[in-house]
């Protein structure tokens, strides 16, 4: 085998297994006849081909059965700016126990007001609550604008408060996954107005009502939100309503609500199992390698089907 | 319908073909201005595929290597022909547009 043909080998296998098994005798052939005289891949050929692995893993990866899955990103179009709202509740508990007044007070920091201290991600709720109203009017292009500047947003909350910390991204490690997942629905999709039709406007309240609930619960629950056992069961509970009533119409619904439910409760779970309150590190680690793991395990890789 | 949808199902158009004949043959459709690279193929073959568009039409082995040929389906010919008349429209109200204002029609 020549170093030109070990280097297509290790580019495709990359793909996906499925794809690997029925396609990658044939994409080899197809790179040697276009081959020329190289010695290696070409840069070109070579991002060509990672693109094309990375679409394709992320393709299968919202795909249990080998159907389209455009359904299923529409429906998280509509469904997915609400579930990321979830993660507002602990921002809201923190604005029912502080007054204006003194949110807009000076910080012990210079230069810096009291909310950026105690709300560093108000602004970015706020954010993700236009996009949740634009998605739900199916004004499917500004939503994915909000999005994307609501994802860019969270990614910047460390920065936002006086003392950076990296410790925000890692205890909302759901909302921000969950967050770049909704922008791509958002962007790519046929959007939430495709989304409704396959919701429905009962389905579409009965899961408002559940997430605004939980949110509700959160907020109003004694000391911070995640320092209480009662809420965090009940939001598990609350939200894996939400899932039996948005998802039960069929699959495409089920894995609708599940791509966007995981994430966000998973990091509540991981928050109680690790009750030690962990470096920040380690607890980034394992929300965001968790919920990968077990996103990519109950979603699923097809096997090979037969041509 | 994006650039390389477009060009694969009209490469399938007239007869089935591999996965080199059709790079080839989208390069030749537009002039060379477009080059289709293996990973962009063969993804847009993969959701064409799962789109029913296009479907496998026989395999063969040549010098060693497996080529499998692909063919455009029914939908498939349905879905390039609702294409062409879309582009059809768009290039009449363009032609129609620049030949007024070539003539003053339009200021």
């Amino acid at each position: 085998m020549t170093g030109l043909e070990t280097g297509y080998h290790r580019l495709v296998a990359l793909y996906p297994r499925d794809h690997r098994e029925r396609h990658g005798e044939e994409m080899l052939g197809v790179l040697m006849d276009g081959a020329t005289e190289h010695a290696r891949p070409g840069l070109r050929e070579t991002v060509d081909l990672l693109w094309g692995a990375a679409r394709l893993h992320l393709r299968r990866m919202v795909t249990a059965d080998g159907k389209p899955t455009r359904d299923v990103w529409a429906a998280v179009a509509l469904l997915g700016p609400l579930a990321v709202l979830l993660g507002a509740a602990g921002a809201l508990n923190e604005l029912r126990t502080s007054s204006p007044a003194s949110l807009l007070g000076p910080s012990l920091s210079p230069g810096a007001m009291r909310w950026q201290g105690s709300l560093p991600d108000l602004p970015v709720w706020v954010v993700w609550f236009v996009v949740a109203v634009l998605a739900l009017f199916r004004l499917r292009r500004t939503a994915a604008v909000g999005a994307w500047l609501g994802t860019v947003g969270f990614l910047s909350v460390p920065f936002i408060a006086p003392d950076p910390s990296m410790r925000w991204l890692a205890l909302h490690a759901g909302s921000v996954v969950a967050g770049v997942v909704v922008a791509a629905a958002l962007t790519w999709s046929p959007g939430p107005a495709r989304g409704w039709e396959l919701v429905g406007a009962k389905r579409f309240t009965v899961f408002a009502g559940v997430v605004a609930a939980t949110v509700v619960l959160f907020a109003i629950a004694p000391g911070r939100y995640h320092d209480s056992v009662l809420t965090s069961i009940g939001s598990v509970l609350l939200v894996g309503v939400a899932v039996a009533a948005g998802g039960a119409w069929s699959r495409t619904g089920y894995r609708a609500v599940l791509m966007l439910g995981l994430p966000v409760v998973l990091p509540v779970v991981l928050l109680w199992t690790l009750r030690i309150d962990p470096k920040t590190a380690v607890l980034a680690a394992g929300c965001y390698g968790l919920l990968a793991v077990v996103v990519l395990a109950v979603i699923g890789t097809p096997r090979a089907r037969s041509v | 319908m994006r650039e390389p949808t477009f060009l694969i199902l009209t490469a399938l158009a007239a007869r089935p073909q591999h996965g080199y004949g059709i790079q080839r043959d989208v390069q030749e459709i537009s002039g060379g201005r477009v080059t289709l690279r293996a990973g962009t193929l063969y993804a847009a073959l993969d959701r064409l595929r799962e789109d029913g568009w296009v479907d496998v039409d026989r395999e063969e082995v040549v010098d060693g290597r497996l080529r499998r040929y692909y063919r455009l389906t029914e939908p498939g010919a349905t879905r390039l022909a609702a294409e062409v008349e879309r582009l059809r429209a768009h290039t009449r109200a363009a032609h129609n547009r620049l030949r007024a204002r070539l003539t003053g029609g339009t200021a």
